[in-house]
């Protein structure tokens, strides 16, 4: 740290300045080879690349999706506003919609749920026996009043008898505004208000998100135009591709903050040169980072934006160093090269250790599987390693090639207000005024005690059980997400639709199980068969011994002789999933469910209906022995082979992809369970996930779950034959997916994260500092500055949870702003310390002076670089987007911390302690 | 003055003639036409009465020994599902009531032992009847017709593409005669994928109708908000026989079902074909279906039972 005798500082700066139009050009080629790339940047905002693939529950998710799609559904909810539905005009509309939605590209038409939608039938019984008829005609309600009063007549008839599908069509109220129950879907007093159409879009939808999502507000436009109606849209396709058009349509913001930049440099600099070059210099740092983000074509997310800003802010305030003590010397001086030595060689090392703490921050993050994290990691790192050659090399040189005046410099050598500010601080802390610092700090301390619920000291029951259980010593800081929260501010539209649609629907979150069989598919016999005499045995036990006997001698399988394979030809499980619907639809948190079961008991319902009758309620079930036997005891039809009928009738009377989405008609041995969760508070869906994994563990050796794995306990289905599926100390639950999943799945890694990872960039730090001033009382002074930011951070957290401000809990998109901060904060600590070090030696060890003189210049010179990064926050804080406004408060909150400790804590510290490396004479 | 007021009555019953017998259907007396210079819709009527084997009294696929209709429906990069089935058709009903009916019994797979009797009648405004013989509940369940864009037994083909679509419900256009210059689609199975009921299957398109010329018709559908605006068929000018059918929607291809069609004899009617086997892709989601069937098991004119087309004979198919 010894700057003045620094061989390799002086070398630097020799080297810079001979070769100076060489690095020059260099570095604006290589900004324009990365412009070049800037058009591939791949922002498409996609939670399933976010979380690490090998997580239980994301992977779960993943096959979920793989396997059954519904992966990118969106919702169209119309709600009257008078009367109710069953009005032309108003499925007229619904159709029309449905018909838009599916000419959107990458629609999976197969996957729509909706009045409108092919496969969603009418199914009653007229006078020619069972009807099977699409709810409206194709050519919508009909003009006629006569024929439309029918075909509505119609219409409400099918929605009203169809148990299974009706909560996902309808929504139904009764005169006091109470939303009816499903059971009484078919009461008369229950009246239709609003309708949806359920939209489902393929993976490719993700690459196409701006125009696509422009398409989709377009035809917001229109239909919110109609008084009659309100319409609201939500859904994880709309509600990302919206995040990034956010962002985009707000671009305004951006050029706020450039303003601000440059308003800033203008008054710390008052010449043209001092505003631009750093803009410059910054500038071509984002270019050359934004170029690396398109060539490498990582899958970004909207956070990212945050890199940019945070490398605008640091790069300014890097800038405003090596610019001041290039204008100071220039006015000493009056040699343009002679100052861009001095300013090189003496900022070079406090800028490469504090860009090195920086990219600590950053590097530390790559340590967790998340690839968000890492595209922090990787390109805060690159960023800030061309912060180096991009502001604190090449501004000096460009000042060589055109030099301000001597003259015009001298005015640098202190403004008013630095001196006033420096002044002011120096009188604080050297004076009685020193407790006042010291009483705030012990304030943020005391909130944050409160706030987090340290160690449980509120003795909260609950709390109770994350300290014991999961080790969690801040239970007052949730961890869990509220992801529409955590993308949206509670004040946006998006978010207020969201509400209401959770409101009116059955919930907004899905959750999906699937469900695998665990007696794998043999291959079909192709040309030798099991013997013909198989045919004729028919007690059940005895056939299945011998098709079994068959099977391992001919090592394939004779449907024709044996029946079809696969677990969902089973009665027993569909016996066992009905329960388990029975049981989640029962359940406080879940809204409704839905599986290939379903259709079996609907198929029941109507084919137990005998000819001329209706069909009856009581018969929608699975049609089991106890089923058949309570009707008729001596019944000795067979489940199985009623249930393997019904599979081949739905097989036969649907479209290709119809039921693809609940059942695999390609093997009938895997399908999903669909359910849809009611509520986004994080800790209800953590605990509605328990309770469901609960659920599993409890019945999972019944008739039918015995036969069947569910979910995935890691990255495959490795986990389902191994010591992870046997009860023992590695014994794991099966994770389950849907965004159900994918929302404890975030709260999992955070639980893992929250506090090991600010602790490792807090000891790699604290390495590094010690090594980088040859000090452990200097480093430790430094990292505890950064413990009180930390858990001032995590009082935030708690604030934010105590408040129930679900942008501002501390989830995981936030948990990166705990290392970052770390990395950046202690900057400006390094600044002070080797600045109050070169004063001491200036000054002959005159601490007062010292410190006046370091408050002057170092101190001004962080208070500026402060308000730069909070003016670069502005668009982060500007937009509707919650995660990037939580970005920015958590950041900002933290800088404001660190700057403070930085001027007064630790000038404080410095001269209680004594380090030697200030004080050493 | 009175002239115009008889010309005006004369147009009216004209058109109201004109539309009565467009929505009539087709005779099943539908004669052969002597005259060459055919309009767009007399083609498709005689591609009706092609399609619904209205020169035979009865027509039939049934089991010769291992050979049987198989139906194979195929999504992409899946493996197929087959289902094996019979087929009783009769045409021969003098009752006024009755045009036809066709008896159909699933042989394998699921729906094995489950018989469909379709009655079809005279009065075209009335609905197919679907009587359903279902063995593992052992009861007999009536259906509604099924609508037109329905799929047909899960396949790519619709209940509109198979039986329900008439003539009358679309507009038809004559676009002229052309060589049809193509061998027919079929499901080309991948390393295995084969069933027992598809390993004996060709292993190419039929190449038969190659050079021979074809009529180009190209009809508009009268439904509103359908699954495609027009479709272009390709039909024999002796025979009548369709082979090629080309689905539009937006001016985009989107399906094809190819037909390959055999002999039967039994008549001097160049008419008097049947299917050798029917292939339809879906081209935006690659599924495909194909019903092949063997050359053996046809049989026209034979003789049943009187009460063969009956709920007797569903309650009496042997699983």
């Amino acid at each position: 740290m010894k700057t003045k005798e620094n061989a390799w500082a002086n070398a630097y700066a020799d080297f810079v300045l001979r070769y100076r139009w060489v690095i020059v050009t260099l570095l604006v080629a290589a900004t324009i080879v990365a412009a070049l790339q800037i058009h591939k940047l791949d922002i498409r905002n996609d939670p399933d690349t976010l979380l690490p693939p090998s997580n239980r529950y994301v992977a779960t998710n993943l096959y979920a999706e793989h396997n059954f799609g519904m992966g990118n559904l969106m919702v169209f909810a119309l709600k009257v506003k008078e009367g109710d539905i069953w009005q032309p005009w108003f499925i007229n509309k619904i159709q029309k919609i449905h018909n838009e939605l599916v000419a959107l590209p990458h629609s999976r038409e197969a996957n729509f749920i909706d009045i409108a939608a092919q496969k969603i039938k009418y199914m009653g019984a007229d006078e020619n026996g069972l009807v099977f008829k699409r709810l409206i005609p194709t050519e919508g309600i009909s003009d006629d009043p006569d024929i439309a009063k029918e075909q509505l007549a119609f219409l409400r008839e099918g929605v009203k008898n169809n148990p299974v599908m009706a909560p996902m069509l309808v929504s139904m109220w009764d005169a006091d505004g109470n939303r009816c129950a499903y059971e009484d879907y078919n009461k008369d007093h229950c009246i239709a208000k609003a309708a949806y159409v359920i939209a489902d879009y393929t993976d490719d939808v993700k690459e196409t998100y701006l125009p696509w999502v422009r398409e989709v507000r377009s035809m917001m436009d229109e239909y919110a135009q109609d008084e009659r109606i309100e319409l609201l849209v939500a859904g994880e396709p709309y509600f990302l591709a919206w995040m990034l058009a956010d962002l985009v349509n707000k671009w305004w913001l951006f050029a706020i903050s450039l303003v601000i930049v440059i308003v800033v440099l203008w008054m710390e600099f008052r010449t043209w040169r001092g505003a631009l070059f750093p803009l410059i210099g910054v500038g071509m740092t984002i270019v050359m980072t934004l170029g690396l983000m398109g060539f490498t074509q990582f899958k970004l997310t909207t956070m990212m934006v945050l890199t940019p800003m945070l490398l605008l802010a640091i790069g300014i305030g890097h800038s405003v160093q090596i610019t001041r003590r290039f204008l100071l010397e220039h006015a000493r001086s009056g040699d343009c090269t002679l100052s861009a030595r001095e300013s090189i060689r003496h900022t070079i090392i406090p800028a490469t250790l504090s860009i090195i703490t920086d990219m600590v921050g950053f590097a530390t993050l790559a340590a967790v599987d998340i690839s968000f994290y890492k595209a922090y990691a990787y390109f805060g790192m690159f960023g800030m390693l061309t912060l180096l050659l991009t502001t604190t090399t090449l501004i000096p040189l460009l000042l060589t090639a055109f030099p301000p005046s001597q003259e015009s410099c001298q005015q640098m050598k202190s403004h008013g207000w630095e001196t006033g500010v420096g002044g002011f601080l120096t009188r604080l802390i050297t004076g009685p005024g020193k407790w006042i610092p010291v009483a705030a700090v012990i304030l943020v301390m005391v909130g944050s005690v409160y706030f987090t619920n340290l160690m449980n000291w509120k003795g909260d029951p609950a709390a109770e059980v994350k300290l014991v259980e999961e080790n969690d010593i801040m239970p007052g800081v949730e961890k869990g997400i509220n992801y529409a929260r955590a993308a949206f501010k509670g004040s946006s539209d998006t978010w207020k639709d969201l509400v209401q649609l959770n409101e009116i629907m059955p919930g907004v979150i899905s959750v999906a199980i699937p469900i695998r069989g665990k007696q794998p598919n043999l291959v079909e016999c192709l040309d030798t068969y099991y013997p013909d005499d198989i045919y004729d045995i028919e007690d059940p036990i005895e056939k299945a011994q011998a098709c079994d006997k068959y099977k391992k001698e001919l090592a394939c399988w004779d449907s024709e002789a044996c029946g079809p394979q696969g677990v969902f030809n089973d009665v027993d499980l569909h016996t066992d999933l009905e329960k388990m619907e029975n049981w989640m639809r029962a359940h406080e948190f879940i809204g409704y469910t839905g599986s290939y079961t379903q259709y079996i008991r609907l198929v029941n319902m109507l084919l137990a209906a005998e000819p001329g009758e209706q069909p009856n309620l009581k018969d929608l079930t699975v049609p089991n022995k106890d089923y058949l036997l309570a009707i008729d005891p001596d019944d000795d039809r067979s489940p199985n082979e009623i249930v393997q009928m019904y599979n081949g009738l739905l097989e036969a009377m649907t479209s290709a992809g119809d039921m693809d989405s609940f059942v695999d008609t390609e093997s009938w041995n895997e399908g999903v369970v669909l359910g849809f969760i009611n509520t986004m508070h994080p800790v209800e869906t953590h605990e509605v996930t328990m309770d469901i994994q609960q659920y599993i563990e409890d019945h999972k050796n019944e008739p039918g779950f015995s036969k069947v794995h569910f979910g995935l306990r890691n990255a495959d289905t490795s986990g389902d034959t191994n010591e992870m599926s046997t009860e023992g100390p590695d014994y794991v639950r099966p994770g389950i997916g849907g965004f159900l999943g994918a929302t404890e799945a975030t709260r999992e890694v955070a639980m893992e994260n929250w506090l090991i990872g600010p602790l490792q960039t807090a000891l790699a730090i604290f390495i590094i500092a010690a090594l980088m001033f040859r000090s452990v009382l200097v480093s430790a002074l430094l990292t505890l500055t950064l413990f009180i930011t930390l858990f001032a951070q995590y009082g935030l957290g708690g604030y934010f949870t105590s408040v129930e401000n679900w942008s501002g809990n501390l989830a995981f998109h936030l948990l990166v702003t705990l290392s970052i901060a770390m990395g950046l904060g202690v900057d400006y600590g390094i600044y002070m310390i080797s600045r109050l070090r070169e004063e001491m030696q200036n000054t002959g060890n005159n601490w007062v002076e010292a410190l006046r003189n370091t408050q002057n210049t170092t101190g001004s010179a962080v208070i500026v670089s402060i308000i730069v990064l909070l003016g670069s926050f502005i668009p982060l804080a500007g937009t509707t987007l919650a995660n990037t406004w939580g970005l920015s408060v958590y950041i900002g909150w933290a800088l404001i911390i660190d700057v403070f400790t930085a001027l007064m804590l630790l000038p404080l510290m410095i001269k209680w302690f004594k380090p030697k490396y200030v004080f050493q004479r | 003055m009175r002239y115009p007021v008889r010309a005006g009555v004369a147009a009216v019953a004209l058109a109201l003639t004109a539309s009565l017998s467009a929505a009539a259907g087709v005779s099943k007396d539908l004669a052969y036409p002597t005259d060459g210079n055919l309009t767009a819709e007399q083609i498709i009527e005689q591609t009706y009465f092609v399609n619904h084997f209205y020169a035979f009294d009865n027509y039939a696929i049934t089991k010769k020994g291992r050979d049987i209709t198989v139906l194979v429906i195929k999504s992409r990069d899946k493996k197929p599902t087959t289902n094996t089935l019979e087929r009783y058709l009769n045409n021969i009903y003098d009752d006024g009531v009755i045009k036809a009916q066709d008896l159909a019994i699933f042989r394998s797979g699921k729906l094995k032992g489950t018989g469909m009797l379709i009655t079809d009648y005279e009065d075209d405004t009335k609905s197919q009847s679907y009587m359903i013989w279902l063995p593992a509940l052992r009861k007999i369940r009536r259906f509604a017709e099924p609508a037109h864009d329905d799929a047909w037994g899960g396949s790519d083909f619709t209940f509109g593409d198979v039986t329900l679509r008439k003539p009358f419900h679309e507009n038809h256009e004559l676009l002229g005669k052309e060589t049809f210059n193509d061998c027919l689609g079929f499901i080309e199975f991948g390393q295995g994928e084969h069933t027992r009921f598809t390993k004996n299957l060709p292993t190419a398109g039929s190449c038969d109708h190659k050079g021979k010329e074809v009529y180009k018709v190209k009809s508009a559908t009268k439904f509103e908000n359908w699954w495609y605006d027009e479709r272009v068929s390709y039909i024999d000018t002796r025979t009548f026989a369709d082979y090629r059918t080309e689905y539009f929607k937006n001016g985009e291809a989107i399906k094809v079902i190819d037909r390959d069609w055999v002999s039967l004899g039994a008549s001097d009617d160049p008419r008097a074909v049947g299917w050798g086997y029917w292939y339809g892709k879906t081209l935006a989601t690659g599924n495909q279906t194909w019903a092949y069937i063997p050359a053996k098991v046809n049989a026209v004119n034979a003789t049943y039972k009187k009460d063969w087309w009956s709920e007797k004979t569903l309650r009496k198919i042997k699983r």
